[in-house]
């Protein structure tokens, strides 16, 4: 019966073929331009002010760097680049509930906890992200990302009542 | 039915589906096909594995647990479910005695893993480490099956908690990485420096095309043998004193 499993995974590959595979030449830019050239001069981020590429940039275009990223850092091991999804974690997780004792900072929430920075757009526009069933959703715990948890939470925090923070916009640089 | 493979069959299936493809304007197995071969040709590093078993004390678990922390395997709770990405093998000696060593994804030049998975999820990087693409990976388990040394284990339960360094989660396969995410920056596996520093020194890991790098030249004097090497899978993992 070995022939029928090969048959049927020959025809998975045929129809899988067909449709287009996604991800099967990510490897290479969409648009032909490589988008870490593009932004090769673009200052790196600084948390709570400055994106890794402009604001206006990013929210369109995230999905396209990110699909990139993952080829480059799976495939050929070209890891922590400017569109690396754990940098957008350590950035953007929102910070744990502050301690009314001691003043310190809980645990960091969930980057695709409801109302989070991820969930905050993608509820809107009614899209599921998978990322984070597989993919940590909390910053990293060496250091990285979490340094500036106070000054996150102060450009977080006057906007707790709109409907979706993140369209309210931090500036762009 | 013979248990033979019929590689005859195989070839023209091969065959069929690539001119399929071709013809369908999207040529997925020419890709891949292309790719694989200018990988191998320009290959510079081989990652490999040495590990001596005469060093290899029966109950240690050093590799085994650096592995787990490493990768934050400790989920399911459930034996017949736990992820097993090194296993305790224990071999009894006709002369007598026990030989203890650890089985991990062989990291084979010509991994049944690769050549099975439907989606090409499972691949193998330029320099010879086999992964899963957990992105394309569609749970079907082949490469479970496939793989002679049981390296591939699944992800049944909904994980949580991953470390960032390991992304990991439910209805995908997974095994030993050779710790890719430390090779990138430089570094040596978990289990080998765990064996290192807590250990007996059993195994030594390192680029195999690399004549000055340690592994090359104890590799040199006795290159250890591959487990089941009848199959003709040129593992990067070897063993001495086996």
């Amino acid at each position: 019966m070995a022939w029928l499993g090969t048959g049927l995974a020959g025809l998975l590959m045929a129809i899988l073929g067909v449709a287009g595979l996604p991800g099967a030449n990510a490897d290479e830019p969409v648009n032909g331009l490589d988008p870490l050239l593009e932004f090769e001069s673009y200052p790196p981020a600084i948390k709570g002010k400055r994106c890794v590429v402009p604001v206006d940039i990013i929210r369109r275009r995230h999905m396209e760097f990110l699909d990139l990223q993952k080829d480059r850092a799976m495939v050929r091991g070209q890891r922590n680049q400017r569109f690396s999804l754990q940098q957008c974690v350590d950035c953007h997780a929102g910070p744990g509930p502050e301690s009314v004792q001691d003043g310190e900072q809980g645990q960091p929430q969930r980057i695709d906890a409801p109302g989070q920075f991820c969930a905050g757009c993608h509820e809107y526009v009614g899209i599921r992200i998978d990322c984070f069933s597989c993919h940590a959703a909390t910053p990293r715990k060496d250091g990285k990302g979490e340094a500036d948890q106070r000054l996150s939470a102060r450009a977080f925090s006057g906007r707790a009542g709109l409907t979706n923070p993140h369209f309210a916009g931090v500036s762009g640089d | 039915m013979t248990d033979a493979p019929d590689t005859r069959r195989r070839t023209l299936l091969k065959g069929g589906l690539a001119g399929c493809l071709a013809g369908s304007g999207f040529s997925l197995v020419q890709l891949a096909v292309a790719e694989t071969e200018s990988e191998r040709a320009d290959t510079l590093r081989r990652w490999g594995m040495l590990i001596d078993t005469g060093k290899c004390a029966e109950g240690c678990r050093a590799c085994v647990d650096a592995c787990t922390d490493e990768h934050n395997l400790t989920d399911s709770g459930e034996a017949s479910a736990e992820p097993v990405w090194i296993r305790e093998v224990r071999l009894s000696n006709p002369e007598g005695g026990v030989t203890a060593l650890p089985l991990m994804c062989q990291h084979c030049a010509d991994p049944p893993c690769v050549e099975v998975c439907p989606t090409g999820a499972s691949f193998q990087r330029d320099d010879g480490v086999v992964l899963v693409n957990r992105h394309t990976c569609i749970g079907c388990r082949y490469c479970v099956i496939a793989c002679p040394y049981q390296a591939r284990s699944f992800v049944y339960e909904t994980l949580e908690n991953q470390l960032p360094r390991a992304p990991r989660g439910k209805g995908t396969a997974e095994g030993c990485t050779f710790c890719v995410h430390r090779l990138d920056q430089g570094g040596s596996p978990a289990c080998v420096e765990a064996c290192h520093s807590t250990a007996g020194g059993a195994m030594t890991f390192g680029d195999r095309n690399d004549p000055n790098s340690a592994i090359a030249v104890m590799m040199e004097q006795d290159s250890g043998v591959e487990i089941r090497e009848d199959l003709g899978l040129d593992t990067a993992v070897r063993y001495r004193n086996l």
